[in-house]
């Protein structure tokens, strides 16, 4: 049934809910935003706790958490009366409440087909009743759920899933604030800092696994003309333009942050120098096809890139960026919109070439030496 | 009801409304700190048609400022040091 408030409810199971105020962007573009939060696996913390904590007494409820749901799993950033801290994710309830943009209520978890065989069910904690609201990030997408469940049928008012809706607002706030300090106010990407303290993790990850990782540093070519030519607004409009770009072509797993002034930079997890060039150069050539609409004109920009791969354990981030900044100086010095490449001591350079054919061509070609 | 709704708690949220006044925010925090208030606003109104007494509503919605504030604070920090 449905009640006058426009929650959900059903015996057993709540029906799906459509999504009229949802991103529609997919599962890649989900997780690329709840990446964006840095919030997995950290330590508990007050904030989360207080309120899962409100929840549960409130609600009278033996269970509430903050779970945030990954590709593979859910993972509980505050947790009350729940043993463990993740679960798979196709086991989890709240799956199904971020495919939604309103709480999911299961009344019964016995009664309907969907729950009634999960581990969850039939097995520790044995939900019988869940409550889930989405959390929701500024950009529309459901990255967890604030939820609350009891091992008995239960029934909530309409007012105990607005308090619970509520709450969740609060979570997604703290979130955000945690979000907000790791980003480039103006194009939305992150920090010099964050992304310092990122590929920090990523290079020792890389180091434990032994697994490629690459770095590009793009730039955008004649910058200063852009913004005398057109005016700061324009410039920033290619900023920003640029950084969706290239955050729409990059995986979820990659990072861009904003390092400097018109200088980006892009790390590239599990990712060799062959690879990279392909997609530096995918990149190059989207940034170069893309126009910005300016007032009365169009304006097209173009970038240089230079790449540069994670090739000794001694390598530190300093050292990947002091590469990739060699190698975009090259591409800067050879006549801009190009790719180069730092490989050892030389700088190849790559442009506008099929990217496979180039990763063949690339080390032969030595166009250009850098000391 | 509306009226009764909104004298709940009025102090607590004029005591966050105040020392939020006297932060020094910078844009790119203020839209997230206003949409805060707003939610611990709503926060306040609904735990009263729950039946919460007004004192027990100012310390939850103190108690969740204070931890929001904590951030808050390192955040205008680091803001300032970026």
């Amino acid at each position: 049934m449905s009640t006058s408030d426009g929650v959900e409810i059903a015996s057993g199971l709540t029906e799906m809910i459509a999504l009229p105020n949802c991103n529609s962007g997919g599962e890649d573009e989900r997780l690329a935003a709840f990446r964006r939060y840095e919030v997995l696996d950290t330590e508990p913390e007050e904030a989360f706790d207080k309120i899962t904590h409100l929840v549960k007494s409130i609600l009278a409820m033996p269970m509430a958490v903050v779970s945030l749901v990954d590709r593979d799993r859910q993972w509980f950033k505050s947790r009350q009366g729940m043993a463990d801290a993740e679960t798979p994710r196709n086991i989890s309830f709240c799956t199904h409440t971020i495919q939604g943009s309103r709480p999911l209520i299961v009344t019964d978890a016995h009664a309907g087909p969907r729950f009634s065989n999960s581990p969850l069910v039939v097995g520790e904690p044995h939900i019988r009743f869940y409550v889930g609201v989405p959390l929701r990030s500024r950009d529309g997408y459901n990255i967890g759920a604030l939820c609350s469940m009891d091992t008995k049928v239960r029934h909530l008012s309409a007012e105990q899933i607005k308090l619970l809706e509520g709450l969740a607002s609060l979570v997604v706030d703290e979130l955000e604030l945690r979000v907000r300090a790791s980003t480039d106010s103006l194009t939305g990407v992150m920090s010099r800092r964050s992304f310092g303290e990122q590929a920090a993790r990523e290079i020792a990850r890389s180091n434990r696994h032994g697994e490629p990782l690459s770095c590009a540093l793009i730039d955008i070519d004649h910058f200063k003309t852009i913004n005398d030519t057109y005016g700061h607004g324009v410039g920033d409009l290619a900023l920003k333009n640029l950084a969706k770009i290239c955050s729409a072509a990059l995986r979820a797993c990659d990072y861009i942050g904003c390092i400097g002034g018109e200088e980006f930079a892009i790390l590239l997890p599990a990712t060799d120098l062959p690879t990279a060039l392909e997609v530096a150069e995918r990149l190059r050539i989207a940034i170069e096809t893309a126009a910005i609409e300016a007032a009365d004109s169009r304006i097209n920009i173009t970038a240089r890139i230079g790449v540069a791969g994670f090739d000794t354990p001694l390598d530190n981030f300093e050292m990947l960026l002091k590469k990739a900044d060699v190698a975009m100086y090259a591409a800067k010095n050879s006549g801009r919109n190009r790719v180069c490449c730092h490989q050892a001591d030389n700088v190849s350079l790559l442009r506008g070439v099929d990217a496979r054919s180039a990763e063949m061509k690339l080390f032969e070609l030595k166009c250009r030496v850098v000391q | 009801m509306t009226a009764n709704i909104e004298a709940a708690s009025c102090g607590a949220l004029a005591q966050i409304k105040e020392d939020l006044a006297r932060l020094e925010l910078q844009p790119d925090l203020s839209d997230s700190v206003s949409q805060h208030y707003e939610h611990l606003e709503a926060l306040s109104a609904t735990l009263k048609t729950l039946g919460i007494v007004d004192r027990t509503i100012d310390q939850h919605v103190v108690d969740i400022f204070n931890t929001y504030k904590i951030e808050l604070l390192r955040n205008i920090e680091r803001l300032r040091n970026a």
